[in-house]
């Protein structure tokens, strides 16, 4: 349930841009993934659309992992 | 990059009957500032409650009804509709909320709906009040659309638990803080899916358990280091009171100097009024006498009359008697003519008469003032003159009286309010500082013990989880499995660092941008230097010399300069500073403010929208920001009609 | 002119007694003899009639009047009494009775005069009657 890369919404994280870079590198950790939860949680502020929040953070992680193996 | 409004249309909206469309300029920073002109009453409010329902609408069934212009709801049937064009990100997009009425068994259906439009594909949007919440979040909107009264009340209500939460929306940082808590929810789960899989296998229970022994470990550690923590910020306190204390001894020390200085200044008054006692004294002992100078007066007139007077009369009478007795002897008188016998005897009997005369004078009577008397007398009524003026010394004694009564009171007051403070040295109470200090660095050393054994045990942890990992690994369950986990708890500790230093640079962003607006707008721009954001989002004003202004000092305008500056550092700290509207934003301010933060309205970059009245922005002031507004609007009123619409001029 | 004897002794009437030690109590007088003087010159200025009789209360003796104060009393009381028409003194005794009887009926009036005041009122009271009557002679006709 992912919306395309590069529409307005999605992008909040990139606002964070250099913190989360650094930070990320710290801990040597894929910045864009981080981004990516990031914004995943800024889509759903309201908290009914929480419940499945684990799951996805889950699955984006999954598939973050099996595309860096490829 | 900030939102711009583009074309609103507004369609059987409170006053607003029928439809209204207003088109904006495009944005021009520096010209950002578009004017709605507007008696009251004929729909400034109108227009800032219907961009409030266009984003949040927050009006249940009765309130929507309400909000229908009455025309329209006389028919019963029909909409109400507000549409915004805007740039989004750089992205038109159009934002509709429209409410259908209609007939239904009596009673009016009301049926609201909303829709977001990517205006260049035309594709409508979803989750739309998801997004919403990302152009504009609603705990946001009163730092966005808001009135005079609106930043009368946030000036008052600062320390307000909600704001900071509202606040923390604008930025941005509840998502980021959702995603540490899910992560940490999703880390236990994995770890739990863990653990099932190394059931299987026997000798990791061995590591399981000891991983929750050491898991136990640490959280002890963190409640103790909560613990010390609480008492180091007692200690703080503690020591602040002192310092408090500390100066109000000083100002005492002052009060007690100036308490000695009238006390020695009372003992002069003191002395010189004694003096003047003294004289008073002794002109009172002479009060008898000043008394009797008439008469003593007479008396040595009379006396000295009748001394000289006596004493000059016998001269002649003798001088007389030794003319005749010459003669006699003589046998002739002066000029040689003969004395005949019978007179002769005449003469005899003369002289003997002139001799009982001044022989009757020279006798001072027993009962007459003599001479030695007579000077005393005069010596005393000279002394008596020389004694001075009653009148002045009264009046001298009258102004030390007058003067030492007020410095007794003076005396009063001070030893007053020095009653209710013990004779307690400043430099006992440094030295109670100096043990809190130690206190506190004690404490402070506990706590890098404590983080020292918790760092420890969290490496043992690490250590043990990575154990448990490579174990894991092994087997083709546990393998993606340990991935994840792995990934998922780094990303945690990746959040957990990206929170702290996100929220400190955020309220360095606020506090600069802040500081910005307040000193543009201040009318003590030498005085105040800037605004400083504390911990609970509350503000304080700092001096120039780096001292903190105390809130109560602050104007009921400086407190809502303070309010605005706040609100405006806000909007634009946010991911995506919106436009302000403003309603009648200056009713509040006074004349100086008001000056101040209409010139600074060109300074922000966006797009500035002030419905005023002429009251809010007299032609005077308005001509002074003619160079940044970039369109007028007036709004109209048919009376008739009892419509508004919105004409630009 | 008759002077007196230093050993001689000026009496207060009875009645008079009280107030003497209360003005001379308060401090508003030095002394209680000062408030025979006082009350003798007040007479004088007012052509007040000496009193019937000079017994009473012991103030003191005539030496510690003080050699300005006796000579003036004296030279005022014979002056007084020529104005009065009374006859001359025959001694110091007779003098001396005259000028109790002055005083004491100057002190009765002034009793009067400064009833119900206060210390300090009685004080002003005094200084304005001693500077109001220095140096005029109006109030001393013969």
């Amino acid at each position: 349930m992912m919306e395309a890369q590069g529409t307005p919404f999605d992008q909040m994280a990139s606002r964070h841009d250099g913190l989360l870079r650094e930070v990320s590198a710290e801990y040597n950790v894929d910045p864009r993934l981080f981004r990516q939860l990031v914004d995943l949680e800024n889509t759903k502020v309201h908290l009914e659309r929480r419940r499945l929040v684990t799951r996805q953070i889950r699955e984006i992680i999954e598939q973050h992992l099996s595309q860096r193996e490829q | 990059m900030s939102v711009h409004f583009l074309k609103l249309q507004v369609k059987d909206w409170l006053v607003y009957g029928g439809q209204t469309t207003v088109e904006f300029a495009p944005f021009q920073r520096g010209k950002n500032i578009v004017v709605v002109h507007g008696k009251n009453g004929f729909g400034k409010t109108s227009l800032l409650r219907a961009l409030k329902f266009l984003f949040h609408n927050g009006y249940d069934r009765e309130g929507l009804l309400e909000q229908w212009h009455e025309h329209a709801r006389e028919a019963g049937e029909g909409s109400m509709k507000i549409a915004l064009e805007f740039v989004y990100q750089g992205k038109p997009m159009k934002l509709i909320r429209k409410v259908d009425f209609e007939s239904r068994n009596g009673t009016t259906a009301v049926t609201p709906s909303v829709a977001l439009i990517d205006v260049d594909s035309g594709d409508l949007e979803n989750q739309v009040e998801d997004k919403i919440e990302l152009i504009i979040p609603k705990k946001s909107q009163q730092f966005v659309f808001f009135d005079g009264a609106e930043i009368t009340r946030y000036a008052q209500r600062q320390h307000d638990k909600g704001i900071r939460e509202a606040i923390e929306q604008v930025l941005g940082i509840p998502a980021v803080r959702n995603l540490k808590s899910d992560l940490g929810k999703l880390v236990n789960e994995l770890e739990d899916e863990q653990a099932g899989i190394v059931a299987l296998q026997g000798h990791s229970q061995d590591l399981l358990a000891e991983i929750d022994r050491l898991k136990n470990e640490a959280a002890s550690y963190k409640e103790q280091r909560a613990g010390l923590l609480d008492k180091i910020n007692g200690v703080q306190r503690a020591a602040e009171e002192l310092e408090k204390e500390a100066a109000q001894i000083v100002a005492i020390a002052t009060e007690r100097e100036q308490l000695a200085a009238k006390q020695e200044r009372r003992a002069d008054y003191e002395e010189q009024r004694d003096q003047v006692n003294d004289a008073i004294k002794r002109f009172l002992s002479d009060a008898p006498l000043h008394m009797l100078t008439g008469p003593l007066k007479q008396i040595v007139q009379e006396g000295v009359a009748k001394q000289e007077g006596g004493s000059f009369r016998r001269d002649y009478y003798l001088h007389v008697k030794q003319y005749l007795d010459r003669v006699l002897e003589n046998g002739q008188w002066d000029f040689g003519a003969p004395i005949p016998e019978s007179t002769g005897q005449d003469i005899e009997r003369e002289a003997q008469r002139f001799g009982e005369l001044g022989a009757g004078m020279g006798t001072v009577k027993r009962k007459d003032i003599n001479l030695g008397d007579i000077s005393e007398l005069k010596a005393l009524l000279r002394r008596l003159q020389d004694s001075g003026d009653s009148q002045k010394l009264m009046d001298k004694r009258a102004v030390y009286d007058e003067k030492l009564e007020e410095i007794d009171k003076d005396i009063r007051e001070l030893r007053a309010k020095l009653a209710g403070h013990p004779l307690l040295e400043v430099q006992a109470l440094f030295e109670q500082r100096e043990t809190l200090t130690e206190t506190e660095m004690t404490l402070k050393q506990d706590i890098e013990a404590l983080d020292g054994n918790l760092a420890r045990v969290i490496k043992e942890i690490d250590d043990k989880n990575r154990e448990l990992d490579e174990a894991t690994m092994g087997t083709d369950l546990g393998r993606p499995l340990t991935e994840t986990l792995y990934t998922a708890r780094q990303l945690y500790k990746v959040v957990d660092a990206f929170v702290d230093r996100l929220v400190a640079q955020k309220r360095e962003d606020i506090e600069r941008e802040a500081t910005n607006i307040f000193t543009r707008i201040t009318n003590k721009p030498l005085e105040y230097a800037g605004i400083r954001v504390k911990d609970d989002y509350t503000l304080e004003v700092y001096r120039r010399d780096g001292t903190v202004v105390e809130n109560k000092k602050l104007s009921a305008g400086e407190k809502e300069v303070l309010a605005y500056s706040f609100i405006t550092s806000l909007n634009l700290s946010s991911p995506s500073p919106a436009p302000f509207v403003m309603d009648t934003p200056f009713g509040h301010l006074d004349s100086s403010h008001r000056d101040g933060l209409l010139q600074s309205l060109p300074n922000l970059p966006v797009q500035v929208f002030l419905l005023a009245t002429d009251r809010d922005l007299p032609h005077q002031e308005r001509d002074q920001v003619q160079a940044f507004i970039a369109q007028e609007f007036e709004i109209e009123r048919n009376q008739q009609e009892a419509s508004s619409t919105i004409v630009q001029e | 002119m008759i002077h007196l004897q230093s050993h001689q002794r000026l009496f207060i009437s009875e009645d008079l007694a009280g107030f003497a030690d209360h003005l001379s109590n308060e401090g508003t007088m030095p002394r209680r003899v000062d408030l025979l003087l006082l009350g003798f010159s007040y007479a004088v200025n007012n052509r007040l009639s000496p009193t019937e009789e000079a017994k009473g209360r012991e103030l003191t003796r005539v030496a510690s009047l003080g050699g300005e104060s006796q000579l003036a009393v004296e030279a005022v009381a014979q002056w007084y009494a020529r104005s009065l028409d009374s006859s001359e003194f025959a001694d110091e005794s007779e003098l001396l009775d005259f000028i109790i009887r002055v005083g004491v009926a100057g002190v009765r009036a002034l009793k009067e005069r400064w009833e119900g005041k206060s210390k300090s009122q009685i004080q002003w009271d005094v200084m304005r009657l001693a500077s109001h009557l220095k140096g005029s002679s109006a109030a001393n006709n013969t």
